[in-house]
């Protein structure tokens, strides 16, 4: 059934208004000769323990040097770049968690809309799905290891807390901690019925009847409810074209590339950490999606490592104020998965080269210590991003007069294909990067 | 159509609110400490107070001066270095601030406040489908988690959307899953079973199913179809089946059609046009009652009243009595009584460390979380005064849990059977229950223990995993029972570490910690209140002395009152016992409403408190004024517009 509503006409939002005269997607690999770049950020939460000691890299090549936190990196050194001392202009001193994470990819303040729903900027993952997404069958991934908490902290949603990927300025793009079902997503799966098409007709008819019946903030909701829609039909839509672009075609998916996991959430820590890595790497692999998100912990993290050798029974956030010791050897756990995750995705045949080669991935937190403050901000980024990195490396921008973040962030979307004049307070791309 | 009565809102002009006097006093105050920063195009925060006193107070300042009554109350401002004010030049000024924020607050009264209803949240989403289907099938357990605010709950509309690409997809595979549990009876009638039950009964008769359907989604949709409506829904049907898809596999489509469209995950209310206030329909009232005292949809008995326009009145008291005393409104003690006071989910609890308690089994958790949940239940459903969740000298106790206590069980007048609910059933219990036991109603005379205060899941989810946390226990009962307010902490805060000096007990260290006169002014209003629940460590057990060895100090001296133990705390409350009522009539609204408390539900906070006065504090009281409010009944027309809204 044809329908009047068009998609742009619903990406409303000030997030959204703000971003889209500047939006430009750039047809950079469109002959479908290579295999797109790819984009992660994989996300740790609380800072880092004994940050100014225990986290730094120096050097390049054979003589690159790490810190006690990234030592596990040394075994992909030649793929990594790390950048020293960059930061987020305006919050560098020490607001709590939920004024800090929320804004990590993005940039700007963090007010407090209705019914304390945080007001944030869109992020730089969802720009990017919004100019780029529509070119995979999942625009983009958000997924996390530690349900959102009910409730608020410091007058805030805790949703403030425990997403990175903001849509518009209130609603975060919720992440699916299920791997089941972010494995579903991913591939494709889960059942779909001919007679799919129908329903969808039918609710988006329905929900048209309501919308002209209710006025005001009811009748926005159902604006993004009937955008919700029309994404899964698009969805399903995208599954079923089979046809294939000339030149380089993702492989489809196999199930000895992994198999889809158990139902429940994985009872230990660790395990549900490692699945989540591994679901990016088989997306990226199949290029089911170019843009993903995970977070490893939330701020103001519950989890708890005494799992791992010296450490206690508190949880994260606990232990985040209380003993630099224990929270750094829960930062090199850690830095060992996130190794792990590295050396897989380069283990990865793709092309000519590996996986790796064409992923661009941020490693890294809204904090530098467990005391909330970021004078500068732990990061590390990982892949060749399509030949424009050159990595083995690590540089140190603490000396810069403009050490933002935007300006890598900038620099992240322009090898993603989607350029900017400008992103928060710079129109500066980082330096040294290629 | 429907008829709409519109009422005109008349916004009577506010006499000023104070004396000429007052004013001077106040711009006095002010002039002295606050606008040197505090004027001119460049004030500080861009409150220019020069400007701001210059006439009387004015509804349009009104969200200001409330900013500036907090920031004086809390000792906020005026800020080091600036000229201080005197504690008592500070409450006159606040005082007087308070006084004419009030009135304007008050010429509101009737102002049903701004509503959006949102979504189903997940709570709402699983007790509606175990409502439709029989069965208990908690679905939402894989949907993200909903957003909070408001007055803390998971309810508030305005957060619950359903606004992300595969936010709709978890719908459609949750309805797929409820889908999936149709069968027939052997008239070919539809009804649902579990999973091993599928395969017997009948196969689906045409017609019967067809109205089957339709009654279906009359009730999911919480209201009467249209004639389209039934039409387009057995048009889609036959639709489908003649596409060669078997009728059992039809009805499942249509079942799965019904469950997501939005006028089942919605639970949006007609607007009208106008400046004014206008009623909300009776099936719109139906659904507001039952969201709000069972967590789910209207029951046959709401609808039909709705359907045959009888829903108004004296009838609407009477279903609220009904409602209240149903085996549902348990869902008043966990989602909203749970929220409040922040034990809900205490079943699954995983904050305590196993190897210091081994005692805290999986079996004793899950009793003393029924401990509570069966309380409030019983205060909802027995229609107890209030008051009693402080003050009872009765709890409910399982053999296990009146040995934790220490009670010892031959004193116990137990009675002869527990007043047992299947609360697997009803969500409120998840895991592994097969040797939960029961826990039975029982009055402990003069014994520590009954009301909140002593229960040992509230005394466990605001200790750390190690130890107890006056300082958590002090601000929930600042907070969460008093409804007083506690700036946020100075940032880069410290945490009181568990590895600092041994030898130092939790009450010295925090002693050391208040040392600090940025934390000080803060702690000193509510570690004493933590302090005089000392007698019970981490999960709750009696004890007299803590982990160093020390005997138990549990005397609490806030400044202007001290006292000692559990006993004394309970004095002290009695004695603030407004407060809590107050604050307690403030949760019920934010989660009666789903929103945050606006300046015009003060009067109607006035008069849940009045009321229930005359009414020996019944939890039905507060219950019965709060639905016959204009809050409750009527919505704001699409063009209002309140001043005081403004940001």
């Amino acid at each position: 059934m044809p329908t009047s509503i068009s998609r742009r006409r619903f990406l409303r939002g000030v997030g959204v208004a703000m971003s889209l005269p500047w939006l430009e997607s750039l047809p950079v690999w469109a002959s479908g000769d290579r295999p797109p770049v790819r984009y992660a950020c994989i996300y740790f939460g609380n800072g880092v323990g004994d940050a100014d000691r225990k986290w730094w890299a120096r050097g390049e090549g054979e003589t690159m040097e790490f810190s006690e936190i990234l030592a596990p990196l040394a075994r992909v050194k030649g793929d990594i770049f790390v950048p020293m001392g960059l930061n987020q202009q305006g919050h560098t001193g020490s607001e709590n968690h939920v004024r800090k994470c929320p804004t990590y990819l993005s940039h700007g303040p963090v007010g407090v809309a209705t019914d304390l729903a945080p007001l944030v900027r869109q992020t730089i993952d969802q720009m990017m799905a919004n100019a780029i997404g529509h070119a995979t069958p999942v625009s983009s991934l958000a997924l996390g290891v530690e349900p959102v908490f009910p409730g608020t902290n410091a007058g805030l949603s805790y949703a403030a807390a425990g997403n990175i990927s903001w849509m518009t300025p209130t609603s975060p793009l919720p992440k699916e901690v299920f791997p089941a079902l972010a494995f579903d997503k991913i591939v494709g799966a889960g059942e779909r019925s001919r007679h799919d098409q129908s329903v969808l007709d039918l609710v988006l008819e329905d929900a048209r009847q309501l919308r002209g019946a209710v006025s005001g903030a009811d009748r926005r909701q159902i604006d993004d409810y009937l955008q919700s829609v029309r994404d899964v039909e698009t969805r399903i839509r995208r599954v079923n074209d089979r046809s294939q672009p000339a030149g380089w075609a993702a492989p489809i998916y196999q199930e000895s590339m992994m198999r889809r996991p158990a139902t429940d959430l994985p009872a230990e820590l660790a395990d549900h950490m490692r699945l989540m890595l591994d679901l990016v790497v088989l997306a990226f692999r199949i290029n089911s999606t170019r843009i993903a998100t995970l977070m490893l912990n939330n701020e103001i993290s519950r989890q708890r490592f005494d799992f791992l050798p010296g450490v206690g029974r508190g949880d994260l956030h606990g232990i985040s104020h209380g003993n630099r010791v224990e929270q750094a050897r829960i930062n090199l756990f850690m830095t060992e998965l996130f190794a792990d995750f590295v050396a897989k995705l380069k283990d990865t045949h793709e092309a000519d080269g590996s996986l790796l080669d064409n992923c661009l991935i941020q490693y890294g937190c809204c904090m530098w210590t467990g005391g909330h403050n970021a004078p500068q901000l732990p990061l590390v980024l990982a892949g060749r991003g399509g030949q424009t990195i050159r990595t083995g490396r690590a540089v140190d921008y603490s000396q810069r007069a403009n050490r933002d973040l935007s300006q890598l962030y900038l620099s992240i979307m322009d090898r993603m294909g989607v350029r900017l004049d400008r992103f928060g307070p710079t129109s500066e791309r980082l330096p040294d990067l290629a | 159509m429907r008829k709409l009565t519109l009422f005109v809102l008349v916004v009577a002009s506010v006499p000023p609110a104070y004396a000429d006097s007052e004013r001077d006093t106040l711009a006095t105050l002010v002039k002295n400490s606050c606008v040197k920063c505090h004027s001119g195009k460049r004030a500080e925060a861009e409150i220019d107070l020069d400007a701001l006193t210059r006439g009387p107070i004015r509804e349009a300042d009104f969200k200001t001066w409330r900013a500036v009554a907090r920031a004086l109350s809390t000792n906020e401002m005026p800020p080091k270095g600036a000229k201080e004010l005197s504690q008592g030049d500070r409450d006159r000024a606040v005082a007087i601030v308070r006084k004419s924020l009030d009135r304007i607050a008050r010429s509101r009264a009737g102002d049903p406040g701004a509503a959006v209803r949102g979504r189903l949240s997940h709570a709402e989403y699983d007790n509606a489908i175990r409502d439709l289907t029989g069965l208990s099938l908690n679905i939402s357990e894989t949907f993200p988690a909903d957003g909070s605010g408001g007055e803390g709950f998971a309810n508030v509309g305005g957060l619950l959307t359903v606004a992300s690409p595969g936010a709709f997809e978890k719908y459609l595979i949750a309805a797929r899953r409820v889908a999936d549990h149709v069968a027939f009876t052997p008239k070919g009638e539809l009804r649902f079973v579990k999973f091993q039950e599928k395969g017997k009964g009948g196969s689906p008769q045409p017609e019967a199913v067809e109205r089957d359907l339709l009654d279906f989604a009359r009730r999911a949709w919480r209201r009467p179809l249209a004639e389209g409506e039934k039409a387009a829904l057995v048009k889609h049907l036959k639709q489908v089946a003649d596409a060669g898809e078997p009728l059992h596999g039809a009805v499942r489509v249509s079942l799965i059609r019904i469950l997501c469209s939005p006028n089942f995950l919605f639970k949006s209310e007609r607007s009208a046009p106008g400046k004014g206030t206008f009623p909300i329909s009776q099936h719109e009232l139906a659904s507001r009652l039952s969201f709000f005292l069972w967590s789910s949809i209207p029951d046959a008995e709401l609808s039909r009243l709705a359907d045959d326009g009888k829903l108004e009145g004296d009838v609407v008291a009477a279903q609220v009595a009904r409602m209240l005393a149903d085996p549902k409104s348990v869902a008043l003690s966990v989602e909203f009584f749970g929220q409040w006071l922040g034990f809900k989910g205490f079943d699954r609890h995983s904050g305590t460390d196993l190897k210091k308690f081994p005692a805290f089994t999986t079996l004793l958790r899950q009793e003393m979380y029924l401990e509570t949940v069966e309380f409030f239940r019983d205060l909802i459903q027995a229609d107890r005064p209030v008051p009693e969740i402080l003050f009872s000298n009765a709890t409910f106790l399982s053999d296990r849990l009146a040995n934790h206590y220490q009670i010892d069980a031959a004193t116990i007048d137990w009675p002869k059977e527990a007043v047992y609910l299947d609360l697997k059933r009803t969500k409120a219990l998840k895991g592994d229950t097969r040797t939960v036991h029961p826990v039975y109603r029982v009055s402990l005379g003069k014994h520590s223990r009954g009301g909140l205060l002593g229960m040992a899941s509230i005394l466990t989810a605001t200790s750390t995993p190690v130890r107890t946390a006056p300082s958590i226990r002090g601000k929930w009962i600042y907070e969460s029972i008093l409804g007083r307010d506690i700036p946020d902490p100075p940032a880069d805060v410290g945490m009181i570490p568990d590895d600092s000096p041994k030898s130092a007990n939790i009450r010295e260290r925090l002693e050391k910690h208040r040392s600090q006169a940025s934390c000080a002014s803060c702690h000193a209003r509510f570690d004493p209140l933590g302090f005089s629940l000392e007698a019970f460590d981490a999960i709750g057990r009696p004890r007299s002395k803590d982990a160093t060895g020390k005997a138990i100090d549990d005397s609490a001296d806030l400044g202007d009152a001290s006292f000692r133990g559990i006993d004394g705390l309970r004095e002290y409350l009695r004695k603030h016992q407004d407060e809590f009522l107050r604050n307690f009539s403030r949760k019920l609204v934010g989660f009666a409403l789903g929103r945050s408390i606006a300046p015009a539900d003060l009067s109607l906070l006035d008069s849940m408190v009045d009321e229930a006065a005359k009414n020996d504090q019944r939890f039905s009281s507060f219950v019965q004024t709060l639905t016959r409010s204009p809050a409750f009944r009527q919505r704001r027309a699409a063009d209002y517009v309140d001043l005081l809204d403004k940001e």
